[in-house]
């Protein structure tokens, strides 16, 4: 079937199955930033943004995504001009191997989008459905804390 | 998912229960699909997806509080409706729901329909006295919540049929609740789940609902236990009575996660907790 998906801000028409899986689709189409590892929904790296909210890509028909706006990590910032998450998520040091990161961006950004003076629970529970194995989650949360001052424009 | 060969999402539910109607025993409704989403492979090849059908809606009508079948769990954390009913136990079971990323994607009804032993709705829906509204494209029907569990949901609801909202009385309003549920880890899936809704006349316990669930599936109400509360004081003696009583019959489900013991160690210390906690 073809279908239209919104994705960062442009609308892509695609071929696909009935039956396909939103990561697989992002995945084969370039968007590498949503990761698989689970596949079941439990550890957040597939982590989007369906309509500014954060879901699991891997649990997400594709075709039930269309008409809605997807975001994914790609749509944040580049590499010469990175959003102040991805910069302050580099400056604590809160990214090593860097698989659950472009989920923990979007849940994140999510918060953000709504709140941009989080308290320090209001972090923790909007990463809680994310896993990191390397390096804890302190220095996420502080990166995140950070960098809601910086779009404040309080640093 | 292998094996869809079409795929739906009907704006208007007369369309959709035709769709059904058309296609039945070949058709599997989509809502959350946080569960379908996991199959890779299926017999059926046709999709409905019925997150268009404006069922995502929780409102008061008559003497009940109506939620929608495609209402999520955020929705429900976020009611204030909610937030003052039978003391939040919605809110406090929606809450337990998965992850703060399924909470987004997750619905009432198919919570309800799948009803694995971890589903954390059906319990403290069945203290609320929950009905569910069943519709297809001749027939209306509203059933006791605990009428659909004890008559396991995919053959309880007709093939035709669609699960269209959730019907809470508002008598269970004032009901003293507490929710618990107990997990080796903070995201696995839970042992034990509770739910106690009490009807408190000062400290005398005119009446008593208590679900059990994940211990034992499907959920369920425990109607010897609720009697023993009734027109009691609640005191700490009446409550270690009230839990030796719980777990003298329980029929576990396998689970090779813990031993039985445990699980029942387990029931016993959330249904004194949650009884303290409506003590205090």
């Amino acid at each position: 079937m073809e279908v239209v998906l919104n994705i960062n801000g442009k609308d892509l028409a695609l071929q696909i199955e009935p039956g396909d899986i939103l990561i697989n689709t992002l995945r084969n189409n370039g968007y590498f930033g949503p990761k698989r590892a689970c596949d079941t929904g439990d550890c957040g790296a597939c982590t989007i943004l369906l309509d500014g909210m954060p879901v699991n890509s891997c649990l997400i028909f594709t075709a039930s995504a269309v008409g809605k706006k997807i975001e994914t990590v790609e749509s944040l910032g580049t590499v010469t001009n990175p959003h102040p998450l991805q910069k302050k998520f580099v400056e604590e040091g809160a990214v090593q191997c860097g698989y659950c990161i472009p989920g923990m961006l979007m849940s994140a950004k999510a918060l953000l989008d709504k709140n941009n003076n989080p308290t320090e629970d209001e972090v923790k529970a909007a990463l809680s459905g994310h896993l990191c194995r390397c390096t804890g989650y302190v220095k996420q949360i502080k990166a995140v804390i950070s960098a809601a001052e910086e779009l404040r424009g309080d640093k | 998912m292998r094996g869809i060969k079409q795929f739906a999402k009907p704006t208007s539910l007369e369309y959709a229960l035709k769709m059904l109607h058309m296609h039945q025993g070949d058709a599997l409704i989509l809502a959350g699909g946080t569960h379908l989403a996991l199959q890779k492979q299926t017999k059926y090849s046709f999709l409905i997806d019925i997150k268009e059908l404006g069922f995502n809606y929780i409102k008061e009508e008559g003497d009940n509080i109506k939620i929608g079948a495609t209402t999520r769990p955020v929705d429900i954390i976020n009611s204030d409706l909610l937030k003052e009913f039978a003391g939040g136990i919605l809110v406090e079971a929606a809450s337990k729901i998965g992850s703060v990323l399924t909470r987004n994607l997750v619905t009432v009804g198919g919570n309800v329909y799948s009803m694995f032993p971890w589903s954390n709705l059906p319990s403290a829906l069945l203290v609320l006295d929950a009905s569910v509204e069943l519709r297809s494209i001749d027939e209306s029907r509203i059933v006791k919540l605990q009428e659909l569990l004890q008559g396991n949901p995919r053959k309880f609801v007709e093939k035709n049929e669609l699960i269209t909202s959730i019907i809470i009385p508002k008598s269970s309003k004032n009901l003293k609740t507490s929710y618990k549920v107990f997990s080796l880890t903070e995201n696995d899936y839970d042992i034990a789940i509770l739910a106690v809704g009490l009807s408190m006349e000062s400290s005398i316990c005119k009446g008593a609902r208590i679900a059990l669930g994940a211990a034992i599936s499907p959920c369920d109400l425990l109607p010897e236990v609720e009697k023993i509360l009734e027109n009691q004081e609640l005191s700490s003696g009446l409550i270690e009575k009230v839990a030796n009583k719980a777990i003298e019959n329980i029929s576990l489900i396998k689970d090779f996660r813990t031993t039985d013991q445990h699980r029942i160690d387990v029931v016993k210390i959330l249904i004194k907790r949650a009884l303290e906690e409506i003590r205090v």
